[in-house]
This record gives structure tokens, C-alpha cells and sequence, in this order.
């Protein structure tokens, strides 16, 4: 069940997740410390260019194993490679193209961005680490990526504060498509967003994903934005992953109790029947 | 209903570009009163001893036997000193004196402070264990002792006062950026540019620093009124600056000894002193308020 | 008719700030009938927390309640003293917020402020007010409430806090419930069952609940009756059915197509609203939803729109296009009559 839905085609997966584990230790000295396992056994693999979901509600463990691929946090065990190379296994040089193949957009788009910061400097910032190019160029590329991205070239030299929380998630997406990364994670990149402004950023991803063959790593607990945008996905429930394959599978046909409580919960804008994969009243 | 409705197309007219809106801040600190009447005080304190050598009146150090205690007068604004000088010429040149040396000191510590509790708070681990101890370590023999005891070795010339007092700040300066920084350190903006590549000593310069202005401006106030008073207490024991100059402390203790028959000779110095402090305190309260962003957004 | 429960009219709040005063809220009006579900729907920035807090007093400076009457069964609201108007408040209306963590006080028990809520109400004894509160945390589904009601708001997760608030609320006997936005926060399978309860609750009692959100599908799930609001304004008001089948308003249309649902084509682009909600102080003129419109003529952007009737009680669209857009409604539905 747990196992990963291996891609079809003989190209290698963009990513390859084996057998990660995360266990923390809560509370300090020795006795009263006890562990808590936030990731447990979790196996997937993410091809060049496709979308992938990681679906699960807060505390299931969705987030801590992007945490471990973007190697902001260790793993307790397990393996995880980007472009065939241990993430955690790699030299000086290896992990300056790592920072700048693999990106993140949060959930909080206003919170994601420095305050203190005009959009320009934010969007910037990743070509001013990797040093690309000089001042103009970067310029240039920031009125690119702002064009890209769908905001004017007047937003460059606003603070976030003067921008909608759409407009600030698309600052967001255009500092993590600033250094061309061939993987994109979206962590909640939609959940905290305006209905009518989640539509924009949905297609907006689709359209950048079309034009430069970015892969997603799409982390919602929302299954029906997941439905809308992710070919294939698996559902994480306590840290492990309880369900797994294409959307045909897991949306048609889903085997797992929690898959179908998470479809369950659902709710359609339908007053006659607002939970129309709810079996039962008493199961809820 | 009168309002006025803006053009459709108001966005972009109405929304202040980032540079109008970064002094926004200072502008909402004028509109306190209190904070407005503190910026003043301490503009004019400034202005005074910055320009000492025209506002002064008279040569400090003159001394002018036949003067000698005399009252305030059209003369003498703020009296006389046992040896006939000035005494407003003498809390003018006193207050550079002491000024000059709270801002050299309150440098020092910002600088050193900031870098200190910046590396603590950035590495962690056991980096941030050593340091801070130190700081406990430091932070529980009471400022004045340690000074009397610097100050005692190395002497009391302007240089080794702000050298000794701007090093006996950091400790503080140092667990409060520490605290500001460790607030900062985990918010989504600081993982983005972790994940972009970032090096540590990037995301404290370019990215946290600039959020923790806040602390460090209300830091700096709090260290340069400590710093005064600490200054004027080492002067009063006679350890400060030494004669013929003067800071304020000094004045204050020469004052003291005359409490009876010259009282102006020990209100003036002290209101100088007392004004400075209580400047400060409220400039670093309004800062408070006004740079906190939950003010900020009312 | 009786007298409505709550009959908001001609409300408006201003803001002053350095621009001078701003009016993100201008004449709503509405009523809400005892025991009625209403979904107040919009988005950030809309004005439809203001509402709620505006009927609660709760704005304060820079802000201001403008204009208007706020009618809770006859009685204005703004015209009660402070204290009669703190009566109210955790009284007769009683308000759920997104965040259950910061609704509660830390550092003290569930009990403690459970048996508080309800003896600042009610004159009963503290033994009294705990067995109550034990009833209160069974009804809002707080299981072996008996033995959790010594604990500590942190003790509990996310989901069953918002619970305890629920109990809270209802430590008065509320004859209304305002909701913002009290299932946002959660988790999808949580926000099921708190909505679920909610509805129960609701039923139960007769009280009437105020559910304040962005979500169509959830307010479809617990509600009777839609509002929309847009820029300040409340757009489009009608039963549910009838709203989501057939919504007058083109703003209220766009929201329900670019909801995503699970039964729609993946893959496929989402209808979406182009440009960005607008902020108070810079609403278009006109109709201020014309800019973001595909249907907008030239008179949108000159004229405020007429509220329309849309046939049913207090039903309404804010729309220059309102009546050709209820006529085509009533052509095409011509064999079928309307509700």
C-alpha cells in the first residue's frame, strides 16, 4: 500500500524518497524526554515536471518531509535524492545547486515575505546569493519574473504591506521561479488565500508549469484544489503515507478509512447535498 | 454622504511607494507628543554642546577669584563656582564632554552587542551556550563596580571611559539582539532565504537586522541613558574625567559639597542630567510603541 | 411579519487615517429572522467581519460606526450604555472567532472561565454554573467533558478548543451566534464535524447564527439563506437554493465557479476573477465590482447600482443588469416555476 507509485518510463524520478523517518525529541532532560515520530517510513517519488500532492491535515507529517528535502532539517533515517545525489550527503558545491534547483512558496503569503523589503529586493535576493548577474541584469530579470507572474513593474519598488495577500503570493511564486528550480514546493501555497484569488494562482501555476516544466510539490490539505491540479498524490495521515497513486485511483477508488473521511469532509457548494461522499450521517 | 470616491484606477495613485513609506514610522513617533517633546529636548541638548565653542559664553576653565559662588544673574545664567567660573559655560563644555562620550560608548555597545547576540542567536548549539554565558557571567557584577574597578587600571581619560562604558553595555545589548533575533529567525520569510541559499551572516544582515531595527533603536536609547548615568556616578566618586574638565558628574559632586551656600551650583548639573535620562527613557518608550507592528497596523 | 430578531439598517463604519476617512463599510442593511441560518460571504476585506463586529460595538478608533441602526428585537444596539451593551455581548449575542487559542485566557482552566461566562449571566451558585458547564462541554461534543474541564486551553487541540469556545458561547443561552470565519483555521475532517455541530446546535436551541465566511461550499453546508458582501457593500442576498443554483449578482456567479469541486474536470483551467479585491479607501465607483466584471456596460462605472429584487422575502441583487439577469432566468426556467 505504502509503497510508491513507481513512474512509468525508463527517465529517472526527479526525486526519490526512501524509508524517511523524523523523530523528534520533545521536552528536555534525559527521563522525562520521550519521542515523537512526525515522520514514519515515508517512500515517494516526484518526476521532472509533474505535479505531485502531499495530502494530510496538520501534524501528519506532510510538511516536515518537505522541511527534510529542502535539507533545512535532518532525517533520523532514510534517504532522500534530488537528481539521483543524497541530499544530505552533499559537498559545498553540490548544495549551492541544490538551493537553486529546489524552491519553496508558504502558505502565509504575507508572512513569507521580509517586511522590511521592496518586492524588487525580495525577488532579487536569490540571484544576489548566487550571484547572477549584475545589478541591471537582475532588474531585468525581476521585471521579468514580476511580468511572469502576472504583477506590474510599479510593484517592484512596493513593500509587501502595500500589496493584496494574492499579489503578495504571487511575489512569493516569482522569487521561487527566480533561479529556474526544476522543483517547486507549494506548502498550503493556496490555502490561505481568497476563493476567487486561489482560482488565479492555480492557473497561474498550471501556466508556469507549461512554460518552463517546473515540478510541484503540492502540500494541501484541500483535496479538492489537489483534484484539480495534481495527476498523482498520496495522503499522509500520523507520518505515514496511507494512500498513494494517480488520481483516477485514489479519487475513484480510494481504499484507505482516512482517504475516504478526508473526501467525506469535503464540502460542495450544494445546500442538497453539501457532503455528497459522506456515507452515512453518523459517520461524521 | 459626502466621501470622495477615487478613480477606478486609484491603485496605483493611492498606494505610497516603499521609500515614503519606510519614514512612516518616524512620522507617527512625531505625532506622539510626549516622544515630540523628548526628540526636541534631546535635539537642543545636542545643538548646545555641538556648538559649545559659540554658545558657550565664556572660557569654562577661567578661573575668576573675585566671581567666585556667585548666584544666577544676567551675568552668570546659572551662577558661579567656588572658583568664579561660569557655570553654564562649564555644563555646556560638560555636557559635550558627556554626550560625546555616551554616543562613542552606546556605539560600541550596539556594535559589539549586535554582533555578539547576533552570532549566538544565528549559530546556536553550543556557540550560543558559551556566549551567553559569558554575558550571565558579566551581567551579575553590577555595572558601576566593574567600571570603578576598569576605570581605576586604565584611568579616566575620555577615551577609556567610552572604551570601558560601551564595553560593560554589550552584555545587555547582546541578550536583548539575541532575544530579537531568535523571534525573527523561524518566520517563513527567513526559511525562503535559508532555501534560497543564504548564508547565515546574509540572513542576519540583510534580512533580520532590518526587522530588529525596532529593538536595537529602544536598545541604544535604554544604553545611552544607562550609560550617562553611569558616567556621572563614576565622575561623582571622583573617578571620571579629571580637573580641569568636567563632565556633569563632575560638576554635581563640587556642587554637592557646596549644597548649603551655593544651591545652584548642584541643581543646574543635575537638572541637566535628569532631563538627559528622562529624554532618553521616554524616546525608547515611544520607540516602543510606535515601531511595534501590531501598533503599526492598527 | 414579526419583528425580525436582528435588523441591521443603513450601517456604515468609517476609518480615519492620514488620507482622511475612509468608509469600508457603507449603509448595509439586513434582517435576520429568530432561529435563522445566514452566510455572510465575502472576501478579505469585504466587510464582513466589520458587520459582525460593528453589531457587537466592538469597532474602535481610528474606527467609527458612521450611520445606521442596529435593531436586536426592536432595542438599537447604539443606543445601550457600555454596560448594557457588555450584557449583550456573551448575552443574547455571542460570537465564535477563528482562532479558538486566542479567544481563551492561558493561564486559566476551562472551568475557571466556563463558570465565569455563565455566572456573569446568571445568578446561579459556583456548583451550579460547574455542572453546567459540564452539560455545555457535552452538548458542543467535548468528550468526557467531566474530567477535561480542570484542563488548561493548551491541552486541547485546535478542533476541540474551538468546541469549548462553542460551550462558551452558549453559556448564556444566546439568541444569536455570530461566527467568523470559525471553521477556517481547522482541518478539513474537524471543519465537517464543528459545522455539523454548529447546525445542531442551532436546531436545538432556535437560536439564529451569523456564519461569517470565504468558503461557499462550507456555508452551503450549514446555511439557509446567502448574503454576499462586496467592497463594503452586501451585493446579493437569497435562500440558499435558490443562490446557489441561480446566483442574480455577477460577483456572486464568478465566487461559485471558481470554487474548486471534486466533481469537475482536473486538469482543466479554473474560472477565475481577474484583479484583486478592492481596498476601502480606493472602492471603484459605481458598482464597485465593474472593474472585475464581464458583464459591466458603461453605466457600472457611473452609477450606483439599484437593489433589485429577486422574488423572495428580503431577496436582492445590487446590479445595473439585475432584472435582464432575473428575466433570463425566469425564460429559461419558464416550465420549471421558481421556488
Amino acid at each position: 500500500m505504502s509503497a510508491p507509485t513507481t513512474p512509468s518510463g525508463g527517465e529517472a524520478p526527479l526525486v526519490t524518497i526512501r524509508d524517511l523517518v523524523k523523530r523528534y525529541r520533545q521536552g528536555r532532560g534525559g527521563s522525562r524526554a520521550h519521542e515523537v515520530v512526525a515522520v514514519d517510513g515515508v517512500s515517494l517519488e516526484i518526476r521532472a515536471g509533474e505535479t505531485f500532492a502531499l495530502v494530510g491535515e496538520s501534524g501528519s507529517g506532510k510538511s516536515t518531509v518537505a522541511k527534510m528535502l529542502l535539507r533545512l532539517e535532518p532525517p533520523t533515517s532514510g534517504t532522500i535524492e534530488f537528481e539521483g545525489r543524497d541530499v544530505w550527503a552533499l559537498d559545498r558545491a553540490g548544495l549551492k545547486t541544490l538551493r537553486r534547483r529546489l524552491a519553496i512558496v508558504f502558505q502565509n503569503p504575507v508572512a513569507s515575505l521580509n517586511r522590511r523589503r521592496t518586492v524588487e529586493e525580495i525577488i532579487a535576493a536569490p540571484l544576489e546569493i548566487h550571484r547572477m548577474g549584475d545589478r541591471g541584469a537582475r532588474r531585468r530579470r525581476v521585471h521579468e519574473l514580476l511580468e511572469l507572474v502576472g504583477l506590474d513593474t510599479v510593484h517592484a519598488r512596493r513593500l509587501p504591506s502595500a500589496l493584496s495577500g494574492g499579489q503578495c503570493q504571487r511575489v512569493g511564486i516569482a522569487r521561487a521561479l527566480a533561479l529556474e528550480p526544476r522543483l517547486v514546493i507549494l506548502d498550503e501555497a493556496v490555502s490561505a488565500v481568497d476563493v476567487s484569488i486561489r482560482a488565479q494562482i492555480l492557473n497561474l501555476l498550471r501556466d508556469l508549469q507549461e512554460l518552463t516544466g517546473v515540478a510541484y510539490l503540492f502540500i494541501s490539505h484541500d483535496l479538492a484544489v489537489v483534484h484539480s491540479i495534481a495527476p498523482r498524490l498520496a495522503v499522509m495521515q500520523h507520518g505515514r503515507i496511507v494512500e498513494a497513486g494517480t488520481r483516477t485511483e485514489v479519487f475513484g477508488r480510494p481504499q484507505h478509512e482516512y482517504t475516504r473521511a478526508l473526501l467525506a469532509a469535503v464540502p460542495e457548494p450544494d445546500p442538497a447535498n453539501p457532503f455528497p461522499l459522506r456515507r452515512t450521517k453518523e459517520s461524521a | 454622504m459626502s466621501v470622495a470616491v477615487p478613480p477606478a484606477n486609484a491603485d496605483v495613485a493611492v498606494e505610497p511607494p516603499a521609500e515614503r513609506e519606510r519614514f512612516q514610522s518616524l512620522r507617527r513617533l512625531l505625532r506622539q507628543p510626549a516622544a515630540a517633546v523628548a526628540l526636541t529636548v534631546l535635539a537642543l541638548l545636542v545643538l548646545l554642546v555641538v556648538l559649545a565653542p559659540l554658545v558657550g559664553r565664556y572660557d569654562p576653565t577661567e578661573v575668576a577669584p573675585r566671581d567666585q559662588l556667585q548666584g544666577p544673574s544676567a551675568m552668570h545664567w546659572f551662577g558661579t563656582d567656588e572658583l568664579g567660573r561660569d557655570l553654564y559655560s562649564r555644563i555646556v563644555w560638560g555636557g559635550r564632554l558627556a554626550l560625546g562620550i555616551a554616543v562613542a560608548a552606546t556605539a560600541i555597545a550596539m556594535l559589539l552587542g549586535t554582533l555578539w547576540g547576533g552570532i549566538a542567536a544565528m549559530r546556536g548549539g553550543l556557540v550560543d551556550e558559551i556566549l551567553m554565558r559569558i554575558v550571565d557571567g558579566i551581567m551579575s557584577i553590577p555595572i558601576i563596580l566593574t567600571a570603578l574597578i576598569l576605570v581605576a587600571a586604565f584611568g579616566a581619560s575620555v577615551t577609556s571611559l567610552a572604551l570601558i562604558l560601551g564595553l560593560l553595555h554589550v552584555p545587555v545589548t547582546a541578550r536583548m539582539v539575541r532575544s530579537a533575533i531568535l523571534v525573527e529567525r523561524h518566520t517563513e520569510y527567513c526559511v525562503a532565504a535559508t532555501a534560497a541559499g543564504a548564508s547565515w551572516w546574509r540572513l542576519l544582515r540583510r534580512e533580520i537586522l532590518p526587522n530588529t531595527t525596532p529593538t536595537l533603536l529602544v536598545q541604544a536609547s535604554l544604553n545611552a541613558a544607562s550609560i550617562i548615568l553611569t558616567e556621572a556616578a563614576l565622575s561623582f566618586v571622583g573617578l571620571g574625567i579629571q580637573p580641569p574638565d568636567a563632565t556633569w558628574g563632575t560638576l554635581l559632586q563640587q556642587g554637592y559639597a557646596k549644597i548649603y551656600t551655593a544651591y545652584w551650583f548642584v541643581i543646574f548639573p543635575g537638572l541637566f542630567i535628569f532631563i538627559t535620562i528622562w529624554a532618553l527613557n521616554v524616546l525608547a518608550d515611544q520607540l516602543q510603541v510606535v515601531l511595534d507592528p501590531r501598533e503599526a497596523h492598527r | 411579519m414579526s419583528v425580525p430578531l436582528l435588523s441591521v439598517r443603513g450601517l456604515s463604519v468609517a476609518f480615519r487615517d492620514r488620507r482622511g476617512e475612509t468608509l469600508p463599510l457603507r449603509e448595509v442593511s439586513f434582517d435576520l429572522r429568530a432561529g435563522q441560518r445566514l452566510a455572510l460571504v465575502g472576501e478579505s476585506g469585504s466587510g464582513k467581519s466589520l458587520t459582525a463586529f460593528a453589531i457587537m460595538r466592538l469597532i474602535r478608533p481610528p474606527g467609527r460606526i458612521a450611520s445606521g441602526e442596529i435593531l436586536l428585537e426592536g432595542r438599537d444596539l447604539l443606543g445601550l450604555s457600555a454596560r448594557q451593551m457588555a450584557a449583550v455581548r456573551g448575552g443574547e449575542i455571542a460570537m465564535i472567532y477563528q482562532n479558538p487559542l486566542s479567544a481563551m485566557n492561558p493561564v486559566q482552566t476551562i472551568a475557571h472561565q466556563l463558570v465565569e461566562a455563565i455566572r456573569r449571566h446568571s445568578a446561579v451558585s459556583k456548583d451550579a454554573a460547574r455542572r453546567r458547564a459540564i452539560d455545555l462541554l457535552g452538548e458542543a461534543g467535548v468528550p468526557d467533558a467531566a474530567s477535561r474541564i480542570g484542563s488548561y486551553p493548551h491541552q486541547f487541540s485546535g478542533g476541540m478548543l474551538q468546541r469549548v469556545v462553542i460551550a462558551m458561547a452558549l453559556a448564556a443561552d444566546p439568541k444569536l451566534l455570530i461566527a467568523d470565519e470559525a471553521t477556517t483555521a481547522l482541518d478539513v475532517t474537524t471543519q465537517a464535524r464543528i459545522v455539523d455541530l454548529l447546525a445542531r446546535i442551532v436546531d436545538d436551541r432556535g437560536a439564529a447564527i451569523m456564519f461569517i465566511t470565504h468558503d461557499l461550499g462550507v456555508a452551503a453546508a450549514l446555511c439557509d439563506d446567502v448574503q454576499v458582501m462586496y467592497a463594503g457593500r452586501i451585493v446579493e442576498r437569497a435562500e440558499a437554493r435558490r443562490f446557489y443554483e441561480h446566483p442574480i449578482h455577477p460577483y456572486s456567479e464568478a465566487l461559485l465557479e471558481a470554487v474548486c469541486r471534486l466533481d469537475a474536470e482536473p486538469d482543466r483551467r479554473l474560472t477565475a476573477i481577474p484583479g484583486n479585491p478592492p481596498l476601502a479607501g480606493a472602492f471603484p465607483s459605481g458598482c464597485a465590482f465593474h472593474p472585475r466584471c464581464p458583464h459591466a456596460v458603461p453605466i457600472c462605472a457611473e452609477q450606483a447600482p439599484p437593489r433589485v429584487p429577486t422574488g423572495g422575502p428580503g431577496w436582492f441583487a445590487e446590479c445595473h443588469l439585475g432584472r435582464e439577469r432575473l428575466d433570463g432566468l425566469t425564460l429559461a426556467d419558464a416550465k420549471e416555476p421558481l421556488p
